[in-house]
C-alpha cells in the first residue's frame, strides 16, 4: 500500500443572475489556470474561488459537501467527482436559452471542487477538524461559508490532485429548474 | 527557486465544451512518492511470502524460496494488447487532446451507427473496420497494478472540425465533381493525415465509396494520433450517410488512408506505438470491381514518392496493368466567387483537369491549367528498398513494452505509476 487518502469536495448551484459577473470570474479563472501550477498558483486559485464563492453564498440554493479519510472512498469520490467532469453528466447537451429571471424563469450554474489529499499530514488534520461539523449544521450556508474559508489551511504539498468544474462554461448553456430536478442532481441539498 | 513557486501540479484533464469548463492536476511529486511507497510495500510483503515459503520448504515439500522474478520487458503487438487490456492501457488517467473545434457529439447515439456507415457496400471485402471498432471495445483483462476504472473510449470521443479538414472536405468535392458521370474506371487512394483524408472522403462520398484502410487504435500517449481521425469521422458521419444514400452502386472506391501511421521513431519507454503498415488492394481485387487506374492522392508534390510501406503493392499494381498517377490537394485552390474549390483555382481550368488525366473526355471550354500539378500527374511509382520492403515492419514496429513479474503483466512501461519505476536503481527518471 502507498500512502492512504482523503477527500474534501464541495458543489454549490447558484442562480445565474443578469449582469453579474461570478460564472465569468468563475470561468475565466479555471481557463486561466495554468496546465502547470505551482503550489503557490494553487493557494491563489482557490483563495479567490472561495472569495467569489462566499461573496454570493446567500444567493445559493443548494449544495452539497463530503469529507472522508476512508482510502478507498476517497479514490472511489475522486474518480466519481472527475468523471462528473469528464463526462460532462451534468452539462446540457443543447443551449437552454436564457431564460427570463423576472418571471421566474431562471438558469443555473453549478461550481465544483475535490481535492484528493493524502491522509494523516498536518494540515489535512486540520482540515478535518474544519469538517467536524454537527448534522443539523451540515446543509447551513454558514458551514458553506466556514468550509470555504478553511481552504486557506490547506497545504498544497499534501494535495495529490484537484479537479474544479463549472456548469455551464457558455451562458446559454444554464440549467434551468426542471434539469436540476433531475435524479442526477439528487445529491444536491436546499441550504439553509 | 522554492518549491512554493516550483511547478508541482500538472493537468491531465482541461474540458472547454458549452456545458462545462473544467480541469484536473495532479501532483506528480505525491503520485511519485505513492509508487515508491506502494512498491516497498509490495516488496515487505514479497519478503514475508518469501519467509513463509521458506518455513515450509524447510518441512520438505521443496518449494524454492524465489517466489517473483524480477519484472520484465515484454514486447506485443500494440493492438493486441488494446483490445486485452483496453485502448488506455497504461494511461487510463490521461486524456485525449483535441485541435480546432471539438465538440461534444450532438447526436450520440449517432456513435451506434458509425461502424454500419462506414462499411462500404461495393468494397466492403477490402475495407478494414479496426479503428472504428475502438469506440465501444471493452477490455477483456486488466493489467496487475491497474487501479483506475476504465473508460469507453466513446466517453471521450469528440467531432471535430479543423480549417484543414474544411479544405480536404472542399477538395474532395471538386474531385467528385469531375468524376460525376463519367466513368474512367478509376479509384482514389487518399493519403493524407488522418482527419484531412476523412474530410477529404467525406466530400467525395457522393461519388466515391469510402473504403477505410486505418488499423489502428486511438491511445492517450500514441505516436499516431488516431482519436483525431475518429473524431473527424465523427463529424463527418452525416456526410458519408448522405453520401452512401446517393450513390450509385457499383460506386468507384475512395481508400482512405492516414498519413501519419508510419510516424517517426518512439521511445517505448514515453510512448505508445500505434504505428501500423497500410497496403493496397491486389490488381485482380481492383479489375473485379472495374478499377483499372488509382489516383494516389497527396497533400502536395513533396509527399511523393508514396510512403514506404505502399512501395511495393504501387509497383506491384503498374507491373500487372493498373495504372497509377498522383494528384495533389493543392491543385485545388478556390474560386474568386463561390466558396468551391476548382482545378488550377478557375472554373475555366477546372475541366482541365482531363487534359491532365486524360481517362474521360473533358468539357469542350476547358482550359488547360498547364502550371499545376505538374510532378504528381507525371509521378510514376519506382521499387526502393525500405524498412518495410516485402510487407515486413521493422523490429519493435507497432509494440508496446509490457512489464511481466511472473505469469503477472504489472503494466505497460511507460506508465510512470507503476511500481517498477521505483524498483530498480538501473530505471532512471523514477
Amino acid at each position: 500500500m502507498g500512502f492512504t487518502h482523503s477527500i474534501f469536495a464541495l458543489e454549490l448551484c447558484l442562480p445565474i443572475m443578469p449582469g453579474d459577473p461570478l460564472r465569468a470570474q468563475l470561468q475565466q479563472l479555471i481557463e486561466q489556470h495554468p496546465a502547470h501550477s505551482s503550489r503557490r498558483d494553487k493557494w491563489r486559485l482557490y483563495r479567490d474561488v472561495s472569495q467569489l464563492l462566499q461573496g454570493r453564498l446567500q444567493y445559493a440554493i443548494s449544495g452539497c459537501w463530503d469529507f472522508f479519510d476512508d482510502d478507498g472512498r476517497a479514490l472511489n469520490d475522486f474518480n466519481m467527482w472527475s468523471g462528473g467532469m469528464t463526462t460532462l453528466e451534468g452539462a446540457r447537451r443543447t443551449p437552454s436559452g436564457p431564460g427570463d429571471p423576472y418571471r421566474g424563469d431562471h438558469r443555473y450554474m453549478t461550481f465544483t471542487m475535490a481535492l484528493l489529499l493524502q491522509h494523516g499530514t498536518p494540515s489535512e488534520r486540520s482540515f478535518s477538524h474544519a469538517c467536524n461539523v454537527p448534522e443539523p449544521a451540515l446543509w447551513k450556508r454558514e458551514t458553506f461559508a466556514r468550509l470555504l474559508n478553511s481552504l486557506g489551511m490547506i497545504s498544497w504539498a499534501s494535495v495529490k490532485a484537484d479537479v474544479i468544474y463549472l456548469i455551464p462554461r457558455d451562458e446559454s448553456f444554464g440549467l434551468t429548474a426542471e434539469d436540476l430536478r433531475a435524479p442526477k442532481f439528487e445529491y444536491l441539498r436546499p441550504l439553509g | 527557486m522554492s518549491d512554493e513557486h516550483r511547478p508541482a501540479f500538472e493537468r491531465d484533464v482541461a474540458i472547454a465544451e458549452p456545458g462545462l469548463v473544467g480541469a484536473r492536476w495532479w501532483n506528480r511529486a505525491l503520485q511519485d512518492e505513492a509508487a515508491a511507497m506502494s512498491r516497498r510495500s509490495a516488496m515487505r510483503n514479497l519478503l514475508v511470502g518469501a519467509g513463509v515459503l521458506g518455513a515450509v520448504a524447510a518441512c520438505g515439500v521443496g518449494i524454492v524460496a524465489s517466489v517473483e522474478p524480477d519484472p520484465e520487458r515484454r514486447p506485443e503487438p500494440s493492438l493486441g494488447a488494446q483490445r486485452r487490456y483496453g485502448w488506455n492501457l497504461g494511461a487510463r488517467d490521461r486524456t485525449l487532446l483535441y485541435e480546432g473545434v471539438a465538440v461534444q457529439l450532438q447526436i450520440p447515439s449517432m456513435l451506434a451507427s458509425l461502424i454500419a456507415d462506414t462499411t462500404p457496400q461495393t468494397w466492403a471485402h477490402l475495407h478494414d473496420r479496426t479503428l472504428f471498432e475502438a469506440p465501444a471495445a471493452r477490455p477483456t483483462a486488466n493489467l496487475a497494478e491497474e487501479n483506475v476504472a476504465f473508460v469507453p473510449l466513446a466517453d471521450q470521443l469528440r467531432a471535430m472540425a479543423t480549417p484543414e479538414m474544411r479544405r480536404a472536405f472542399l477538395v474532395g468535392a471538386s474531385v467528385a465533381s469531375l468524376f460525376r458521370g463519367r466513368t474512367p474506371a478509376a479509384g482514389l487512394v487518399v493519403d493524407l493525415p488522418g482527419p484531412e483524408a476523412v474530410a477529404f472522403a467525406a466530400g467525395a462520398a457522393e461519388v466515391f465509396e469510402p473504403v477505410f484502410g486505418i488499423a489502428n487504435w486511438p491511445h492517450p500517449l500514441g505516436v499516431v494520433p488516431s482519436h483525431l481521425t475518429l473524431a473527424a469521422v465523427a463529424h463527418h458521419q452525416p456526410d458519408f450517410q448522405r453520401g452512401r444514400a446517393l450513390r450509385t452502386a457499383p460506386s468507384p472506391p475512395c481508400f482512405v488512408l492516414d498519413s501519419a501511421r508510419l510516424a517517426a521513431a518512439v521511445d517505448q519507454e514515453t510512448h505508445f506505438d500505434n504505428r501500423y503498415m497500410a497496403s493496397l488492394p491486389t490488381a485482380a481485387a481492383l479489375r473485379a470491381g472495374g478499377i483499372y487506374r488509382l489516383l494516389y492522392v497527396v497533400a502536395s508534390a513533396l509527399a511523393l514518392p508514396e510512403l514506404d510501406d505502399l512501395n511495393d503493392d504501387m509497383v506491384d499494381l503498374v507491373a500487372a496493368g493498373i495504372s497509377v498517377s498522383a494528384l495533389a490537394l493543392n491543385a485545388f485552390s478556390l474560386g474568386y466567387t463561390d466558396g468551391r474549390v476548382y482545378y488550377g483555382g478557375d472554373p475555366m481550368t477546372h475541366e482541365g483537369f482531363w487534359h491532365h488525366y486524360p481517362w474521360a473526355p473533358a468539357a469542350p471550354e476547358a482550359t488547360e491549367a498547364w502550371q499545376v500539378n505538374a510532378i504528381p500527374r507525371t509521378y510514376r511509382p519506382v521499387r526502393r528498398t525500405t524498412v518495410f520492403s516485402r510487407g515486413a515492419p521493422p523490429p519493435a514496429f507497432g509494440q508496446v513494452l509490457l512489464v511481466v513479474a511472473g505469469v503477472s503483466v504489472l503494466g505497460v512501461a511507460f506508465d510512470r505509476r507503476g511500481s517498477w519505476n521505483r524498483s530498480s536503481g538501473s530505471w532512471g527518471g523514477g
